[in-house]
């Protein structure tokens, strides 16, 4: 017996259509209107109508409607920027050169969560400046770097670096003998 | 966690389909890709009968039906997929697809299907 519920939708429209072709086609449209999703699910999450939303942003509701209905390769940077800015949400931007090797990929990641644990710590320091809170992350965030750096650390990464004596672990804290690791293994 | 929403095409007539597909299948594949974003906010847990902030492809027509029409196309038919999300067991019936034109028959024809539904 034929089955007659499907969870993806490109799953549907093929047996609808009686051709297996349109399943890639919708697939590739859905593909390609990942971002357009996002930004739609913002809005509505926010319980934001597309005409306050123009209203914030200072252009016609056709704007909006028309970004929306569209797919990603249609939008525009400025368009994308405004139309977040207007809901409150920032956006960041991750450029990866997956042509370098392991180890230098390693480092950009490490440093990304570098940033974000400092982002982490600005955070609680807003909330209710928990020392605790803080110097646990900083803890963490010296711990990923130093075992980084003594790892994959290179020439560019000298004493003098100051990224280097910012990730020196200001603690007592045996950092390469991890509680439950007697080995003391790096987590790197 | 929410629950993931299921699509029921037992209710859709296949040779309708089939047919607008060969006749108008950028907006067949767009109806379709417009479907996919409103499954997201249900597999979200967003009650869309509730919502005011529907995105503009999206209409409510009568008696829970919706209707999912082509977007981001330069001369294209106004086309409409209709549906019906049954919140009681997280499922989205197509029901059928039509132009403009034949609107208000593919309506009928989706109300009389969904009648002995959820």
């Amino acid at each position: 017996m034929e089955d007659l519920r499907y969870t993806s939708v490109g799953d549907a429209a093929a047996s609808l259509a009686g051709d297996e072709k349109v399943k890639l086609q919708v697939d590739e449209e859905i593909c390609c209107s990942q971002l357009v999703n996002t930004l739609l699910q913002l809005r509505i999450e926010k319980g934001i109508s597309q005409k306050e939303l123009a209203k914030r942003i200072g252009c016609d509701p056709s704007k909006i409607s028309r970004l929306e209905a569209g797919n990603d390769l249609q939008l525009k940077i400025n368009d994308v920027r405004q139309y977040l800015s207007a809901l409150d949400v920032t956006m960041n931007m991750v450029f990866e050169d997956t042509s370098l090797p392991v180890a230098e990929q390693i480092k950009q990641h490490i440093f990304q969560i570098h940033e974000k644990l400092e982002e982490l710590v600005k955070l609680a320091k807003q909330v209710d400046g928990d020392e605790v809170i803080i110097n646990k992350i900083h803890v963490f965030c010296s711990e990923v770097l130093f075992n980084f750096l003594s790892r994959f650390g290179d020439k560019r990464f000298t004493e003098n670096d100051s990224v280097i004596k910012h990730a020196r672990p200001k603690t007592d804290y045996p950092l390469l003998r991890r509680r439950g690791d007697p080995c003391g293994r790096s987590p790197l | 966690m929410h629950e993931i929403w299921a699509i029921d095409v037992s209710l859709a007539s296949k040779p309708t389909f089939s047919r607008f597909q060969k006749n108008h299948n950028k907006e067949y594949v767009s109806c379709f890709n417009n479907l996919e974003k409103i499954k997201r906010l249900l597999n979200q847990g967003k009650k869309l009968a509730e919502l005011e902030h529907h995105p503009s492809f999206f209409r409510h027509e009568t008696n829970g039906i919706f209707r999912i029409g082509q977007s981001g196309l330069k001369g294209a038919k106004e086309s409409r997929l209709y549906i019906y999300p049954c919140f009681r067991e997280h499922v989205i019936y197509i029901l059928g697809i039509g132009t403009k034109e034949t609107q208000q028959s593919d309506l009928a024809r989706a109300k009389k299907a969904i009648k002995g539904i959820c």
